[in-house]
């Protein structure tokens, strides 16, 4: 177009004829050439070039910083523009799901359901965004060489949809880029309104998009569910492994995590808060009520059995506090106050008369000669004399009596004897209460041990509980749970069951069980396949105890005798916590603190689980592979003289090894009524003799396939755990009921542990992990199906676009200033 | 109130406006004001529904022409409802292949889904409903006043005959350009041009009916338009906010139960007690913390919600309409409004 406003002035003829005509005067010719000189200013609108991700990112946060500035001026003033208000909605939207994320974070619940709050949030406005440009833009750019959500600046300076309104599309793009799409569309460029056409198909295609887009934009959740069950793996794995160095990290460095603790004004708080609330309020002398809350309080050890988990928290208030030692100590500091005190005070000689009345009468005198009543008249006599000359309130100092003291112990020679008068001397001075002042500093003091002893102890006994239950406890993003979880899809994974069996396994413990029989025998028949299954479950396995049980609990115990030595050492010797030090020592030397003796329970009890349950499903399959190579039948032969292995006695093991529970009556109850049988029984599943078999492998070791494939770490524990089971199930008694201790009874292990160390069932693992997995799968066969289908419908679905209905119009040479059949 | 027949004699002679008789009908398909009863509104998103799978969708797909944006926006309801339907059934749909435990346990979130859809959608159209209808009320604008447009479409296909088309709008839809011209005519079928300006001048403050009210009124009016147009996405999505909150609270997780006897009519009645029961509850719970299920910080971003959603009404509402009485605080001025004036 021939832009004559903004031509060059100065070389511009008419500029110069209009300037020679003005000087003239000729106002009409300047009229007219003026007129002529006037046209359409060029549009100012520009086409958005297409940017990286990031700053697009970063210009739409701009923009977004934009209209909150608009809005305001917008309910301020009343001014804006519809443009600048559909921004606002997409505004209040934002607003409105970041409100709702952030309240649903405060939901109580694990890290991962918090963090998923959010990351459900950003990823459904993702999705919303993604959808179109992912399965609709992209593609038909791809085909057709033009971005159909290409965005441009208007002549205000507002950023628009160039295609978003079919009827209004501005003509921003360039001849040039116009022949490129007119190529990738394949528009014939001969046609003498090619350019106009390919616009037209432009506009066809941009409209059939945008419809697609509103058709299919309301399957984008399922884009997000996808996005959301990825993410939540890894956001369980990131939590499982970050709360793994987090352990790893405070162990080494425990005390910033202390220090925190302490500044932490939530820890503790309600026990503190009483404190404080006691300390400070109180006048009085303290008497047994006092002593009593007041050493309940003061045990640095009480945080663990504030314990979160109820379950841990039973386990460690079971073992006894330090109460009546703190409560000790407390008492001793006060009397040593009062005491020192009392080197200044004044004693009732009515009061003092009845107690030296009652303990002076048998001290012996300086030769032996006991029942010397005349010493304790003596002491009266003095008393008396002294309380007419000194008092008239029959007061008497404390060094009065003293002297009076002094003076009869020095005519007592026998050692025993002084002990005693001093002793009785005590007691009088005893009698007198400490003075306000000296109370209200006991209280002061004690506070102050409070604060710089016993809350010191209790963060790092927090700290160190806290180690331990991110570790082992059974809260459920605890290291223990999160790799158990793991570990058991992986077991179903391993050996191969698929989705169909799952679906029957989550139904029952009993066909749970059939199908873990049939897939571990299906196993051990195929001698290949079966070492390289047990190499990866004993590998999963060792290393999986190897992280939990061996190493970091066994460090956590390490540190801990180490650091509550240091601590124990710097405890002042009038402390009432004092006797503390008597603790200094190894774990093994000393009596137990209650911390480490619920942290000793705490690795025993959840190690022997986790060993457990896993070497469960070892010598499952080990006792199928058994089984089928002939070792059970020559080890039963060996034990009993029978020649035949009877289903009978195959189906008893099988039960004993895949189902029993801790609970299972039914198998005790068999093994009680059953004597003989029921020993060799368990002999067989558990017991290695020293006797060497026809494979030159002694009688009842585990299948030469199971030790030769193993992960040597393991195989020491697999046998240990064999002996442990053989050590339980021997037993006729009721062994494994929680709780229950026989006092005759010899057992390898508390009867808590003993509960544990039988793990839990094959079958149940199964089939809670079945259930768990296949309810995984079920809903992804669904929702994966779907999300697959709409996909492929909006993709199959642009095949059809870029016809232009009214091609045909353009495929005529204008003739008649374009007016068709205007001759006819 | 001026209504029924202008005098000719009050009506100044050079005035641009002369008719004084009331038309009925100006026009088939002249675009008019239609009058608002409470099922308008539905009948028109239905009439839009109906609209977009068997006409806008079709014509879009076909790359008609005649496809506008006002065919867009309305084919904007099939996401809202595709979207919906799809949250509620990724929650909902597999449960039923659960075994029992699990199928209780997966139910929960998928009741809590459902309603938080359903408030989302309610409490979106509550917030705006809120800030129209007290905007409505101070001033006597109807931001939902509804218009029928007629469309002329270009013919497509030889023998394309039925080219006029209806769409719904609204008149202060646009703060751009208000549809100021249709309300003049809806007076003008009353024979008073000014029947709606007087109307909202007599809002303002204005006693006695003015001259020219349009004059003096609209840009009051784009000025209320503009700011609650600005107010409305904002306290619209609060309140969606404030919906999803309330179906996250422990009483939704438990089914709303239906009493098993009685007539159809007094087990409705039952429902709704109980549903409301559990509304009030999970309000509560939302208002004072629950400490079972959430941390002590919910109870100030559950608070915040509440007020945030309430805030956002009231004073979208306030900042909306202040400023709106003018009449009183009008300085001293040396024209007398009420009096006729003539331009030579």
């Amino acid at each position: 177009m021939d832009n004559k406003v903004n031509a060059p002035i100065q070389n511009s003829q008419y500029q110069k004829q209009l300037r020679d005509k003005i000087a003239q005067q000729d106002i009409y010719k300047a009229f007219v050439l003026n007129a002529n000189s006037i046209a359409p200013q060029e549009h100012r609108a520009y086409l958005l070039k297409s940017r990286n991700p990031v700053s697009s990112f970063i210009i739409a946060t701009a923009d977004t910083g934009k209209d909150v500035v608009e809005l305001g001026k917008a309910l301020a003033t009343g001014k804006s523009n519809d443009n600048q208000l559909g921004r606002f909605n997409d505004l209040g939207m934002k607003l409105g799901s970041l409100g709702i994320a952030s309240y649903l974070f405060t939901k109580r619940g694990t890290g991962t359901k918090g963090l998923m709050e959010f990351i459900g949030a950003g990823a459904f406005f993702a999705s919303m965004a993604a959808w179109p440009r992912l399965f609709i833009s992209e593609p038909l750019k791809l085909r057709f060489g033009f971005d159909i959500r290409q965005q441009y600046v208007d002549a205000q300076g507002r950023k628009k949809r160039l295609f978003l309104d079919n009827q209004f599309i501005p003509d921003l793009y360039s001849n040039e880029e116009i022949d490129k799409i007119a190529d990738k569309m394949g528009v014939d460029k001969k046609l003498p309104d090619y350019r106009e056409l390919t616009k037209e198909k432009m506009r066809t295609v941009a409209l059939q998009g945008n419809t697609l887009w509103m058709l299919t934009a309301g399957f984008s959740p399922l884009l997000t569910s996808m996005i959301c069950n990825l993410a939540e793996r890894g956001v369980t794995k990131y939590i499982i492994n970050s709360q793994y160095n987090k352990i790893l990290k405070g162990i080494n460095n425990p005390t910033e995590l202390v220090n925190n603790k302490l500044k932490d004004k939530n820890f503790n708080s309600v026990d503190s808060k009483q404190v404080k609330q006691i300390l400070e309020n109180r006048t009085a002398a303290p008497d047994e009520k006092f002593l009593n809350e007041i050493s309940t309080l003061f045990d640095p050890f009480k945080v663990m059995i504030n314990a979160k988990d109820v379950d841990d928290a039973n386990l460690i208030a079971e073992v006894p506090g330090f109460a009546p030692d703190i409560r000790n100590g407390i008492n001793q500091k006060y009397l040593l106050m009062k005491n020192q005190d009392a080197a200044n005070g004044m004693l009732k000689i009515d009061e003092i008369v009845p107690l030296l009345k009652r303990n002076l009468g048998g001290v012996s005198d300086l030769q032996g000669n006991a029942g010397a009543q005349g010493l304790t008249s003596n002491v009266l006599k003095e008393l008396i004399k002294v309380k007419n000359q000194a008092d008239s309130n029959g007061l008497i100092s404390v060094k009065q009596l003293e002297n009076i003291f002094d003076s009869i112990t020095d005519g007592v020679k026998n050692p025993d004897e002084i002990k005693r008068l001093k002793n009785i001397y005590n007691q009088c001075v005893e009698m007198q209460n400490a003075s306000p002042e000296t109370i209200k500093q006991f209280y002061k003091d004690l506070l102050n041990v409070y604060e710089t002893q016993v809350r010191p102890i209790s963060a790092r006994t927090s700290v160190y509980a806290d180690f331990v239950n991110g570790l082992v406890g059974q809260k459920y993003e605890s290291v223990h749970t999160g790799i158990h979880m793991r570990a058991t899809q992986e077991f179903v994974k391993a050996a191969h069951i698929p989705t169909k069996e799952l679906k029957i396994a989550r139904q029952s413990a009993q066909s749970s069980r059939k199908i873990l029989e049939q897939h571990l025998s299906k196993i051990a028949a195929d001698e290949q396949y079966y070492k390289i299954f047990i190499s990866d479950l004993t590998e999963q396995q060792s290393k999986y105890e190897a992280a939990t049980v061996d190493n970091l609990l066994k460090q956590i115990k390490q540190k801990i005798s180490n650091d509550f030595n240091n601590l124990f050492r710097n405890i002042p010797d009038d402390s009432p916590l004092a006797f503390l030090k008597g603790e200094i020592g190894p774990v093994s030397k000393k009596r137990a603190t209650v911390f480490e003796k619920a942290i000793d329970l705490f690795v025993e009890e959840k190690g022997a689980g986790i060993r457990a349950t896993g070497h469960r499903y070892l010598l499952e399959a080990d006792f199928e592979k058994r089984l089928q190579s002939g070792e059970l039948q020559d080890y039963w032969k060996y034990l009993t003289g029978q020649d035949k292995l009877s289903d009978r006695v195959i189906k008893i093991c099988r039960n004993i090894l895949y189902d029993s529970s801790m609970n299972d009556l039914s198998n005790k109850f068999y093994l009680d009524k059953n004597g003989d049988e029921a020993t060799n029984i368990i002999k067989l599943l558990f017991k290695e003799t020293d006797m060497i078999a026809n494979n030159s492998r002694p009688y009842g070791s585990l299948a030469q396939a199971t030790s030769e494939s193993c992960n040597p770490a393991l195989l020491k524990k697999l046998q240990e755990t064999r002996e442990n089971f053989f050590a339980i199930y021997s037993q006729t008694v009721d062994f494994a009921r929680r709780g229950h201790e026989i006092p005759d009874v010899k057992t390898n292990a508390l009867s808590k542990t003993q509960y544990a160390m039988l793990g839990k069932a094959g079958s149940d693992l199964l089939m809670e992990t079945a259930s768990k997995m296949y309810n995984d799968r079920h809903w992804f066969k669904i929702f994966g199906t779907l999300t697959g289908v709409a996909i492929g419908v909006t993709l199959i679905t642009q095949l059809l676009f870029g016809k232009a209905r009214n091609e045909h119009l353009y495929k005529h040479k204008k003739e008649n200033g374009g007016v068709k059949n205007a001759s006819k | 109130m001026q209504t029924g027949q202008v005098k000719t004699e009050n009506i100044p002679k050079n005035a641009y406006y002369v008719q004084a008789k009331p038309e009925k009908e100006l026009s088939n398909t002249s675009d008019t004001i239609i009058k608002k009863t409470p099922l308008t509104g539905a009948r028109i998103t239905l009439s839009k529904l109906v609209n977009d799978v068997f006409v806008y969708a079709p014509k879009g797909m076909k790359g008609s022409r005649n496809s506008n944006f006002y065919e867009f926006l309305s084919l904007g309801l099939i996401p809202n409802i595709v979207g919906s339907a799809m949250l509620i059934a990724l929650f909902n749909a597999a449960n039923k292949g659960f075994k029992m435990p699990d199928r209780a346990f997966a139910a929960i979130p998928g009741r809590k889904m459902a309603f938080g859809v359903v408030f989302y959608a309610l409490g979106k159209w509550l917030g705006a409903k809120f800030l129209n209808k007290g905007v409505h009320l101070k001033t006597g604008i109807d931001p939902e006043m509804p218009y029928k447009k007629f469309v002329t479409e270009l013919p497509e296909n030889t023998g394309d005959k039925a080219l006029t088309r209806i769409e719904y709008h609204r008149v202060f839809e646009s703060v751009d350009f208000p549809r100021f011209d249709l309300l003049n005519k809806m007076g003008e079928k009353k024979g008073n041009r000014n029947l709606w300006w007087d109307k909202i001048a007599r809002k303002m403050g204005f006693k006695d009916p003015l001259n020219c009210p349009e004059q003096m009124v609209q840009d009051k009016v784009r000025e209320v338009n503009t700011k609650l147009g600005a107010a409305r996405p904002i306290s619209s999505f609060a309140w969606a906010a404030l919906g999803v909150a309330l179906a996250a609270q422990e009483p939704f997780e438990k089914k709303i139960k239906m009493p098993v006897s009685g007539t159809t009519a007094q087990k409705l009645q039952g429902f709704g007690r109980n549903f409301a029961t559990t509304l009030k509850d999970s309000f509560l719970d939302l208002y004072n913390g629950n400490n079972k299920k959430f941390t002590t910080a919910s109870k100030i971003v559950g608070r915040t919600l509440i007020f945030g959603a309430a805030a956002s009404t009231i004073l979208g509402i306030y900042n909306a309409t202040r400023g709106f009485k003018i009449a009183k605080n009008q300085p001293d001025t040396q024209i007398d409004l009420n009096k006729e004036y003539e331009v030579q």
